[in-house]
């Protein structure tokens, strides 16, 4: 085996011609997913907004996958890549899924009082009617009688209410 | 492990070590503990560690992302992303690493011009990137898009804090320009954006901050201030805020029409009152010069004077406070007026007053802050590592790319693939979510 080669080219067993055209089918293969990703996002799927987003991240893995495997040459290389990838995918995918449930949910148990003080909603109007018009009506002689004890409590009554909004 | 004697050519110590010299009884042999090049092992250390950098980064954005109250996170229009851009850089980048990648074939099949001429390319391309991304922030950056305060015009929520800034941004700017004004140097543009300026404190800021103090009911107020915010810079078509608009002008017209008929009334009084006392203040003083004059009133005359003085009192007992209310009447009238037009002047600018009348006032953008400080953070990140392979690139395109320096064109490829990698997952991140 040339020496030299081996080193820079691990991977050499296919001829250089296919080589060139296994790339350009994986360029036109990320071009596509690109194409479908934005197709998604400005589709009725984004209706269902959890849907939509998935999708995106699986077509953003399947493009990930192929820039990994073809352009950088993993698919070629010997078992010694699982020794770099793996441990790095496991420490990344860990922090955010770490993270997820502490800061991300943070809002998932907002009560309807606490969400009158949070960031505005993208509408303030559109929290100024149905449900929540009342809720607040609610809570306000609730806030005025009960002066300094009743401060607390408005935020456990409304729990319930507050979760089945969402 | 094959491939372990394949690093002979770059050890020296084990050139004799293996061969000759056959009383040492252990041959020491170094190997790296993988069986790839020194160079291409560090950087392939390098990228898990750049991997795990910006899965933090991109983590951190996640979670920011989807901690925020439902629907209030901004949308693209709302902050001026334009997504087929973000899209076109996207294919850019890809098209970039397809480049780099036959550069590195070309080099390995010993076409060195070739080769040359693909890395040129990928040097473009990656330029153009970052054109193009130059150009988007200089789009935020002309709304009030910034990263951070000061210059960040943004604010997260419809308050009195939002109101009282808006005030003292629009105050900044009167004073900076009205001494141009005043010595007559400004030119006619400028003129009328004070007077827009002065408008809107008067009918929009101060009356909004008068209107929210005056209120008691929570859900008003708020509706007051989102209102406030969305004639500066709307988020969306909003129904229900262009109604209450209406509703208002439509209100303030009906009070000002009544306003006015009562001013009408007590002018056409004042008048009244007016000729009235005149006349009576021409007879008092007739009577009294003939006082003066040292003639003797008859009886008829004399009571006729204590009449005409006391009429005089009457009336300018009633016209005292008859002139106060007109007063009151026409100022009420006025600052109405200048509502019912500040209304209008609202609705007719369609982007807003920060947009359309290129008021550079402070905008409400819920979650504002947040967005633009991960979108700035996680652009720029990127941004920076395109640089550094531009950089890169830069450096090696003077040299001969023949079969010898294909470790380094692979190696910085795989730092350019990284660099993409990371573009596949912002680019929907960022623009599509």
């Amino acid at each position: 085996m040339n020496q030299e080669a081996s080193i820079t080219t691990d991977h050499a067993d296919e001829p250089h011609g296919v080589k060139i055209g296994v790339f350009l089918k994986v360029f036109a293969a990320l071009c596509v997913l690109t194409a479908i990703s934005f197709g998604v996002a400005n589709s009725p799927l984004m209706n269902s907004k959890l849907v939509g987003w998935l999708m995106m991240m699986v077509v953003s893995c399947a493009k990930a996958f192929l820039v990994i495997s073809f352009f950088m040459h993993l698919r070629w290389e010997q078992s010694w890549k699982y020794v770099l990838t793996i441990p790095t995918l496991i420490m990344g995918v860990l922090l955010v899924v770490a993270l997820v449930p502490d800061i991300a949910m943070r809002t998932a148990a907002y009560s309807e009082n606490r969400w009158l003080h949070a960031t505005e909603g993208a509408s303030p109007a559109a929290s100024s009617d149905g449900s929540h018009t009342e809720a607040a009506h609610a809570d306000a002689p609730h806030a005025e009688s009960g002066a300094g004890a009743a401060t607390t409590e408005p935020d456990s009554s409304e729990t319930n209410e507050a979760a089945s909004n969402q | 492990m094959t491939n372990s004697h394949d690093h002979s050519s770059e050890d020296p110590h084990q050139a004799g070590g293996a061969t000759g010299d056959g009383h040492h009884a252990v041959a020491l042999q170094y190997a790296a503990g993988l069986p790839i090049s020194r160079g291409k092992l560090c950087m392939w250390v390098f990228l898990s560690t750049e991997i795990m950098f910006f899965s933090a980064l991109i983590g951190s954005y996640i979670v920011l992302r989807f901690g925020v109250p439902d629907g209030a996170w901004p949308g693209p229009a709302q902050v001026h992303l334009v997504e087929w851009i973000g899209a076109l850089n996207t294919f850019i980048l890809l098209c970039s690493s397809v480049t780099i990648v036959l550069a590195l074939e070309e080099a390995k099949a010993k076409r060195a011009s070739r080769a040359k001429a693909f890395l040129f390319g990928t040097f473009l391309l990656g330029s153009a990137f970052l054109g193009i991304k130059a150009h988007e922030y200089n789009a935020k950056f002309a709304h009030g898009i910034h990263p951070a305060r000061p210059r960040s015009r943004i604010y997260d929520k419809a308050d009195i804090y939002y109101v009282s800034a808006v005030g003292s941004a629009i105050d900044k700017q009167v004073s900076e320009h009205q001494g141009a004004i005043d010595a007559g140097e400004a030119d006619e543009a400028l003129v009328e954006r004070v007077a827009h300026l002065k408008q809107v404190r008067e009918y929009w800021v101060n009356w909004t901050s008068l209107a929210v103090g005056r209120e008691t009911e929570p859900i008003q107020q708020r509706m007051d201030l989102g209102l406030f915010a969305h004639g500066i810079y709307p988020l969306h078509h909003d129904e229900v805020l262009i109604d209450a608009m209406q509703g208002e002008a439509t209100e303030l017209t009906e009070q000002v029409g009544t306003l006015r008929t009562e001013l009408s009334t007590a002018d056409q009084r004042s008048q009244q009152l007016q000729i009235e006392i005149d006349q009576l203040t021409a007879e008092q003083t007739a009577l009294q010069t003939k006082q003066r004059d040292g003639e003797e009133l008859s009886e008829a005359e004399a009571t006729r004077l204590t009449e005409v003085l006391s009429r005089l009192n009457e009336l300018f007992t009633e016209q005292t406070p008859l002139d106060q209310r007109r007063t009151e009447l026409t100022n009420e009238v006025t600052r109405l007026d200048g509502r019912i037009e500040m209304l209008k002047v609202v609705q007719e600018a369609e982007h807003g007053l920060a947009e359309s009348l290129h008021l550079e006032l402070p905008i409400m953008i819920p979650s504002g802050n947040t967005w633009a400080d991960t979108y700035f953070l996680l652009t720029g990140f990127h941004a920076l590592h395109v640089l550094i392979g531009l950089l890169a690139f830069a450096l090696v395109l003077p040299m001969r790319l023949s079969a010898a320096s294909a470790p380094i064109l692979e190696n910085m490829g795989l730092y350019w693939h990284f660099v993409d990698l990371v573009w596949i997952f912002l680019f929907p991140l960022l623009y599509l979510f």
